[in-house]
């Protein structure tokens, strides 16, 4: 049964980067988010994202559908008000519109940079460089477990979707009410195996000896060479020189990349 | 309605709710990701069912382990999807909404009004701390915070909440709970404590061996446990020793209690299963029960009935591998020893690095094993894993239980008699919790009154042994004639003597573009009234041939034609008219409140009214063998055995001209494979065709017309049953990984060509 995974498997440089430099900068992205000046920061980021998702050689299918979906969110932040205002023929760049595409660059540059991460990194390395990166074990091992669950319910899932066309059952987005009908008569056997599978797996990793507090030997080997140093340098660089210049301790590099609410900005 | 008392979860019962949670939140967001967003980040995440967990479920730890896992499903799409602006405080929200929302619903999870305000609750509570994250960049945020929240608590709270949680609760009530070890809300205290029943029962129903002898690796000790919400205990005194170097049986009818007891001795009941235990449990010196779960996992190894579901790890050599390395092993030698124990039950060396959901659910249950057997436990519990697994497989697995007998004790629960006259030295048999008798293996197998109260047919070795006038009660071929050797003919596959109903021509498939080919060249048909059974190893290709005939998948290339129509130009509604198909595993297709709804969906489906449909499903229903009283039951509480037969009726339902029965004999009990014969009988009789798809050639030997042997997504070959599973065929069974069935077995050792069992009893000699 084939279940898409957001593994590729790929060889490539960002895939043979130490697993804890990779959830750190993660990390990074995420507090850049918030400390991030304005929207050209952001759209740095999101040009960053590109970039990134070339070197891990990201799932480009899985890319595409994912920014398709945040067409909504960036017609509504964006190209909205970007018209209103031009039809009055305001074509100042002001608080609304840089609120507008900051977030919505934001949103852009999570799913590219988040997804050529994590894409290059198993299931054992991402509970490595979690719990390498400080997070508690319990949690990453809780985070590996439901990553493995998800993907072996996801077969499930596929397997009863055919079990229920069998019964004439078919999801069609297209007829909405029919759709949660059926979505709704899915979830009995979607229930009853996960919570079998659930359970049963649960035990299976117990009586197998492993222990969420405790991992006698690393499952992965981790190998933090001069490239993952100048990565996660740069992560740091990066995400501490916006923070200063939102706090306005550091200058921008340009007036443009001045915090919004300065006089450059 | 009262709320049932919750009990403390353990560690690994947590940590089951927390994933159970989080998979089936992340799960059913997929579908609904595709729905487009309202702008701004206003969506239809779907809270119908982590809603319907904490209401259904006792409040408390529980709530806890949903919230969290809530939480931690959003983070997994956060994972897959992109990390969105307002996640982190909606991490912390959805734990807030959510627990909150099962101290509200929870209490009263039938009460419409307070499921849908919970629901709103829930939402607007979640979507207010999660829209203030809006707020960290300034002012502008203020309309996009105020219109995301209130979006959201309309779509996730009335749409994707409320109104489907006033369907799902009253749907789901009662049918689940039981599988986390909670009683549904609502079920009465039961009447009589355990030790109440133990004691009332002592001097009438004690069964169980005598005193356990010194040195037993494993003992249990008059052991009585009963799960959460019944008033029957699943074990009622049970008492038996176990040696290393032993293998003993477990038969019994479905509640007999025999998974119960594999799970009481890996201490996973009432540890996790919850319920109430008295007795006395030993394995290797600890009290499974009692100890530390790490204490248990170097000593027992388990094997489930599901075994697929014990798959933890992504690919199958470090679901070995990382046994031995929690053992303690060096990485090095723990995935050369992973490898070794993978090729040594006969995974190719190919699949060891696959993603382990890619691999047939066979070649799954070969990994499950490889990785219980790797540490090299002192207990080995085998829950009907044999009966799943092909001829080459079980060869295999017996070599390497004679390979570490020395030092181990297996347990081995199995629904067929000649499988475990081959494998084991002692037999218990059990009956609705308690041990009837125990005993060495041919004696108690050729009992002969005991196994007709079990509802289990003799072995044909037994029955065949008083036949001849052996003095064994059982036969034992190695002592008889070897097999009836005859020149090897020529065997071609013959054509159906009737017009076929199912015409398959030179029909390949592949899963992917760099897969070898599942399927290439298959050409063969099935009459009206005919039997056709397709026989290989797993990994062969049967199932991809079922699905493809039922119109699930697409033939790459070849052409199929049912009826003389060419299936191309089918739509699937039609299709589902001329074939039904039954799968392995009935709970994928189990969705209705009872079996009579379960068998009229199909019908619905097609256009039937509700209540003719409920009429031709009841007609259905007598036809399959089901019991009248099961009607209006739920189907999720029926035996295994039961839920195949209603599966196989709702694929009956549209009295389909051809019916496909994906290895219909696994997991049936005698009862079951008793019923699921003469079904096959009537529909000859009524000119369905049919085909079956099985790794045993035991029904095909009772009951098909032709045999085709599938080696590798190849035809090997096919002809009559006679030709195929008679000893002349024996040579390209054992090539498609196949053993001969128990009737051609027996004639092989009496120097006969019969293929029947009855007319092989009748005269022995002379057949």
């Amino acid at each position: 049964m084939r279940v898409p995974v957001i593994q590729t498997g790929r060889d490539s440089f960002i895939r043979r980067r130490d697993p804890r430099v990779k959830v750190a900068l993660f990390v990074l992205l995420i507090i850049f988010i918030y400390v991030a000046p304005n929207w050209v920061w952001m759209a740095g980021m999101a040009a960053t994202g590109v970039v990134l998702a070339m070197l891990a050689r990201a799932p480009l299918c899985w890319l595409v559908v994912l920014l398709a979906l945040q067409i909504p969110n960036i017609l509504g932040l964006v190209a909205i008000p970007a018209a209103g205002q031009l039809m009055e023929g305001d074509l100042a760049l002001d608080g609304r519109l840089q609120f507008g595409l900051k977030l919505a660059l934001a949103w852009v540059a999570s799913i590219l940079i988040g997804v050529s991460l994590v894409s290059s990194m198993e299931i054992d390395e991402l509970v490595e460089g979690m719990a390498g990166v400080g997070v508690p074990r319990p949690v990453a091992s809780a985070v590996g477990y439901v990553f493995l669950l998800a993907y072996l319910g996801f077969g499930d899932m596929l397997r009863i979707g055919e079990a229920m066309r069998l019964k004439g059952i078919e999801l069609d987005w297209r007829q909405p009410l029919r759709f949660m009908a059926d979505l709704i008569r899915l979830m009995p056997p979607l229930v009853f195996t996960i919570m079998r599978r659930g359970a049963a797996m649960s035990a299976a990793l117990s009586l197998r000896g492993y222990s969420a507090t405790r991992a006698p030997l690393r499952r992965v080997p981790l190998k933090f060479d001069s490239a993952d140093a100048v990565a996660l340098a740069c992560g740091l660089l990066v995400v501490g020189y916006a923070g200063g210049v939102q706090a306005g301790v550091a200058p921008p590099p340009v007036p443009a990349m001045a915090a919004s609410g300065t006089p450059d900005g | 309605m009262a709320t049932t008392r919750s009990r403390s979860l353990s560690g690994s019962g947590f940590l089951a709710l927390v994933g159970i949670s989080a998979v089936l939140f992340f799960l059913s967001l997929l579908p609904t990701e595709l729905i487009p967003e309202i702008p701004v980040d206003i969506d239809f995440k779907p809270y119908f069912l982590p809603l319907t967990l904490v209401a259904l479920l006792p409040v408390g730890q529980p709530t806890l382990a949903i919230a969290l896992g809530v939480a931690l499903g959003e983070g997994l799409r956060d994972l897959m999807e992109g990390y969105e602006v307002d996640d982190p405080i909606g991490f912390v929200a959805y734990i807030v909404g959510f627990t909150i929302a099962g101290y509200v619903i929870g209490v009263r999870p039938l009460n419409r009004v307070v499921l849908f305000a919970g629901a709103v609750a829930c939402a607007a509570v979640q979507g207010a701390m999660e829209a203030s994250s809006f707020l960290i960049f300034g002012e502008e945020g203020l309309g996009v915070a105020a219109m995301t929240a209130l979006g959201n608590t309309l779509t996730h709270g009335v749409v994707m909440g409320g109104i489907p949680l006033l369907f799902l609760v009253p749907a789901l009530h009662g049918r689940f709970e039981r599988h986390l070890g909670f009683a549904p809300k609502g079920t009465p205290e039961p009447r009589r404590s355990l030790e109440q029943i133990a004691v009332a029962t002592a001097h009438r129903e004690r069964g169980g061996a005598a005193a356990p002898a010194p040195g037993a690796l494993a003992t249990v000790e008059d052991l009585w446990l009963r799960y959460p919400g019944t008033e029957s205990p699943a074990l009622r005194g049970v008492s038996l020793a176990l040696r290393a170097g032993e293998i003993l049986g477990v038969l019994g009818p479905a509640g007999a209690g025999k998974t119960t007891l594999c799970l009481a001795l890996a201490g996973v009941a009432p540890r996790d299963t919850g319920g109430e235990v008295i007795g006395r449990l030993r394995v290797d010196g600890s009290d499974p029960g009692a100890a530390a779960p790490s204490d248990i996992a170097g000593k027992v190894g388990l094997v489930g009935e599901d075994a697929t579901a014990q798959i933890t790890q992504v690919r199958p050599l470090e679901e070995v591998a990382h046994a031995l390395m929690n053992r303690g092993r060096a990485r090095e030698v723990a995935y050369r020893t992973a490898h070794r124990m993978l090729e040594l039950l006969g995974l190719p060396v190919d699949l060891h690095g696959r993603r382990s959901w890619e691999l047939s659910e066979g070649e799954q249950r070969l990994v499950v094993l490889a990785a219980a057997l790797a540490p090299g436990p002192r207990l080995l519990l085998l829950d009907g894993v044999v009966d799943g697994l092909d001829a080459p497989g079980r060869e295999r697995l017996r070599q390497v239980l004679e390979e570490g007998r020395e030092g181990r004790a297996v347990l081995l629960v199995e629904n067929d008699p000649e499988l475990l006259l081959d494998l084991v030295d002692r037999v218990l048999v059990m009956q609705e919790g308690a041990v009837l008798r125990e005993g060495p293996t041919a004696e108690v197998l050729s009992d002969a009154a005991l196994l007709e109260q079990i509802d289990f047919a003799l072995p044909l070795r037994a029955k065949v042994a008083r036949a001849v006038g052996a003095s064994a009660p059982v036969l034992d071929y190695d002592a008889l004639h070897p097999a009836a050797t005859h020149a090897h003919r020529a065997l071609h596959q013959t054509a159906p003597t009737g017009v076929p109903v199912l015409d398959i021509r030179t029909l390949s498939y592949s899963y992917g573009e760099d897969e070898r080919p599942a399927l290439e060249h298959v050409s063969l048909s099935v009459a009206a009234g005919e039997i056709l059974a397709v026989l290989g190893s797993h990994g062969a290709g049967k199932s991809t041939l079922g699905r493809i005939v039922a119109g699930l998948l697409a033939p790459s290339t070849g052409e199929i034609l049912l009826d003389g129509r060419r299936t191309a130009d089918m739509r699937l509604s039609d299709r589902l008219g001329t074939v039904g198909l039954a799968l392995t595993n009935p709970d994928q297709s189990i969705s209705e409140r009872t079996v009579r709804e379960e068998i009229a969906l199909p019908l619905r489906r097609a256009g039937e009214t509700r209540e003719a449909a409920l009429e031709h499903a009841a007609a259905v229903a007598q036809r399959v063998g089901l019991d009248v009283a099961v009607l209006d039951g739920d189907p999720a509480a029926l035996s295994i055995a039961e839920r195949k037969l209603v599966a196989i009726a709702a694929a009956l339902a549209r009295t389909p001209r051809m019916l496909v029965l994906d290895e219909p004999m696994t997991m049936l009990d005698g009862s079951g494979r008793r019923r699921l014969l003469t079904l096959l009988r009537r529909l000859m009789a009524e000119g369905t065709a049919v085909l079956i798809l099985d790794h045993q050639s035991t029904l095909a030997g009772d009951i098909a017309d032709r045999v085709v042997l599938l080696r590798a997504g190849h035809i090997l070959a096919g002809g009559s049953r006679f030709d195929m599973l008679g000893a002349p065929g024996w040579s390209q069974l054992a090539e498609a990984g196949v053993a001969p069935p128990p009737a051609a077995r027996a004639a092989g050792a009496l120097g006969s060509n019969c293929l029947d069992a009855n007319e092989l009893l009748a005269a022995p000699g002379r057949a």
